[in-house]
């Protein structure tokens, strides 16, 4: 049984006068231990899918499907049964930090009361582990950050301690929604060390939100590619990288400067990503998609399974991309 | 360095920028040092990357350029001439050949105008011997140019995707035909397949109009991919000055080797074989700047010298430089032979 099992997930926001679907019929899977990223632009519906996952939408959002945690469907679970699933089971973390703490409140004090609320722990032991937590996620001089407010810690000790935080009920699965966007790059390079070694470390899954390809190719073990609300291909990021097989994640590779090649011309992607109460019809890549042909315009490709090991992807085109593009230059 | 001065069309000479910042009635005010020493020349036709992390200088610099930021010691040398002794109305008149594209294209664009009035606003000022009629002339020739459709010349900003208003913004920019524009973060706030559109269209216009661009980044991949020469700055200093293949195939500099390899690759199994050696800490404040060497506290080479001493920028050969008194001594010790010899 996976640890958390995602089918049909559909999201949509009542909107004045209409209803707005940002997410259609998104299945993935994650087994114990496992790093899943999931990858797409703004308005592919990544981050409402990881929002949904603890219940966390908008209070005009909805969603419907199945999500199963450790076998126990956990959708639309009412508000007093989720907060025990968030934090003990399933904890998130954000982009920026400085919103997700209490300005006011010590930093010890909010990890302390995770530890108070949620395990029932006398202060001083919650004291104790919380330092401990610290300590973990490699802050120097704990106790010293332990008293300080959040204004007091510099953008990547904070990123620090939003893990610390997330990790205090030791959690099954952690989400990360773009955890490293607002960092320094030197910054960055330390924070995917420490989930690195926390991952391993604690056991945790971890689902990794970005649209960095960079961050995916040093971090996960498999990747959810998202395009206007679908998910478009997964399969593991080996598979994905050197082979991928759905034009979208082709093209998100193409358009990836490296670092360590300097190229003459990037080849991106043209235009641009739908908006999202016109879709196209059919496939809703087809607009800018080098490989369509005539069935891409009138139907909606599944994400299905096509016989090349444990990847799925929602395209038409049957034969591999990279040297069908390869043939074409 | 050797330079050929027929050629060249801006030089920047010890610049330094401080900013006063904070204070009160009982509080003294606080000295920012943004920018220090700072000096270098551009070629007509070049691209300069300038890189490093948050708080280095690296906009102030760009501003500081354009005149909009005034120095608070050097000069800026625009063929051969010290913007910073132009009075306000010969300054706005340079200003058609030194232009600016800012990172966030919304924010940069007033929601207010159309795309045709912003795009010509410049032309009123600048160019003002020109008639509506050939000002919309040059506005549509120019949509054109950068990917837009002249049909949308009467729509507001907020029609168009980001990708789309950082069109606009390049269109303003070029409008009046400069030399030289600063690219402060042109795609940071893009998407990636918008990113790679418009950083390819910035290379066609580089082509089409000869410019010289300044291409001010934190994403070294980015820079990599459009520069001639790149510049690193730490804190407020330059550390690092090379061409883009000497500088990313062989970094001198330990902060320069540092943020290169804390670049994450878009390939899995590059990015599993590299050993990241991450820096430790974050950039120390620069209102309390360390002594002597600004990267000494994070460098993994620092000895009780690099606290005493500034480095001077030392020629490392091949026409670049490098800010650090153990460059060469570093250069030689085991297992820092050059990303070419490794490969």
């Amino acid at each position: 049984m996976p640890l958390l099992d995602v089918t049909d997930l559909s999201i949509g926001f009542h909107m004045p006068g209409r209803d707005l679907k940002v997410v259609d019929k998104v299945s993935f899977a994650l087994e114990q231990g496992e790093t899943l990223a999931i990858v797409g632009e703004s308005g592919s519906g990544k981050t409402q899918t990881a929002f949904s996952l603890i219940g966390l939408l908008a209070q005009n959002g909805y969603s419907t499907g199945s999500v199963k945690f450790e076998g126990r469907e956990i959708l639309n679970l009412k508000e007093s049964e989720l907060n025990r699933v968030r934090a003990e089971k399933i904890a998130m973390i954000f982009q920026d930090p400085m919103t997700s703490l209490n300005p006011y409140i010590r930093v010890g004090d909010q990890l302390v009361e995770v530890l108070q609320l949620h395990k029932n722990m006398p202060r001083a032991q919650a004291q104790a582990e919380a330092i401990r937590m610290l300590d973990a996620v490699k802050l120097a001089d704990a106790r010293n950050i332990f008293n300080r407010y959040p204004h007091e810690c510099s953008g990547g000790m904070r990123q620090r301690i939003m893990i610390a935080m997330a990790l205090l009920c030791r959690p099954k699965l952690l989400i990360a929604d773009e955890p490293t966007t607002a960092l320094d790059v030197t910054v960055q390079a330390q924070m995917l060390d420490l989930f690195r070694s926390l991952t391993a470390e604690f056991g945790t899954a971890l689902i990794i939100i970005t649209h960095d390809l960079g961050v995916v190719a040093g971090l996960a073990d498999r990747m959810l590619v998202m395009y206007a609300g679908r998910a478009v291909e997964t399969g593991t990021v080996t598979d994905l990288f050197y082979d991928p097989r759905h034009p979208y994640t082709l093209g998100l590779l193409n358009s990836t400067p490296n670092v360590e090649v300097k190229t003459e011309r990037l080849n991106s992607i043209s235009g641009s990503p739908p908006n999202l109460e016109q879709l196209p019809r059919g496939c809703a890549f087809h607009p800018r998609c080098a490989f369509r042909f005539e069935r891409c315009f009138a139907e909606v490709p599944q994400l299905l399974d096509f016989g090349a090991g444990d990847r799925r992807k929602a395209c038409h085109y049957a034969k591999p991309l990279v040297a069908a593009e390869e043939n074409a230059a | 360095m050797s330079i050929d001065t027929t050629n060249e069309l801006l030089r920047v000479e010890n610049l330094s920028k401080t900013f006063s910042i904070g204070g009160g009635m009982f509080r003294p005010k606080l000295k920012l040092k943004a920018l220090q020493d700072i000096s270098f020349s551009i070629q007509r036709g070049e691209t300069l990357g300038i890189v490093g992390e948050s708080g280095c200088g690296k906009s102030t610099l760009g501003r500081c350029i354009l005149q909009l930021l005034r120095a608070d010691e050097g000069r800026v040398l625009w063929l051969g001439k010290n913007l910073l002794d132009l009075d306000p109305e010969a300054m706005r008149r340079k200003r058609r050949d030194l232009q600016i594209i800012f990172q966030d294209p919304q924010a940069s664009l007033n929601p207010r105008m159309t795309v045709g009035e912003i795009i010509s606003d410049p032309l009123k000022t600048l160019l003002p011997e020109l008639n509506a009629a050939q000002r919309r002339q040059r506005v549509t020739d120019m949509m054109e140019a950068v990917g837009l459709q002249p049909e949308m010349i009467n729509r507001y900003p907020h029609e168009f995707s980001g990708g789309q208003a950082q069109r606009i913004g390049i269109a303003r920019a070029l409008i009046t035909e400069p030399k030289l524009i600063v690219c402060d973060e042109p795609v940071s706030a893009l998407d990636v397949s918008i990113q790679a559109q418009i950083l390819n269209l910035l290379s066609e216009l580089k082509d089409q109009f000869g410019l010289t661009l300044i291409f001010i980044s934190h994403n070294l991949s980015v820079v990599r991919h459009v520069s001639d020469r790149i510049l690193v700055l730490y804190l407020g200093r330059m550390v690092e000055l090379a061409s883009g293949a000497q500088l990313y195939d062989d970094p001198k500099h330990p902060y320069t080797k540092a943020l290169l390899t804390a670049v994450p690759i878009a390939d899995p199994k590059r990015a599993r074989q590299r050993n990241i050696d991450a820096l430790q800490g974050e950039i120390p404040s620069p209102i309390n700047p360390p002594s002597g060497c600004a990267f000494r506290t994070r460098c993994r080479y620092a000895i009780a010298r690099c606290a005493e001493i500034r480095p001077p920028l030392e020629n490392a050969g091949g026409d670049r430089l490098v800010a650090c008194i153990r460059w060469e001594e570093i250069d030689h010790m085991p297992g820092m032979e050059s990303a070419q010899e490794r490969a």
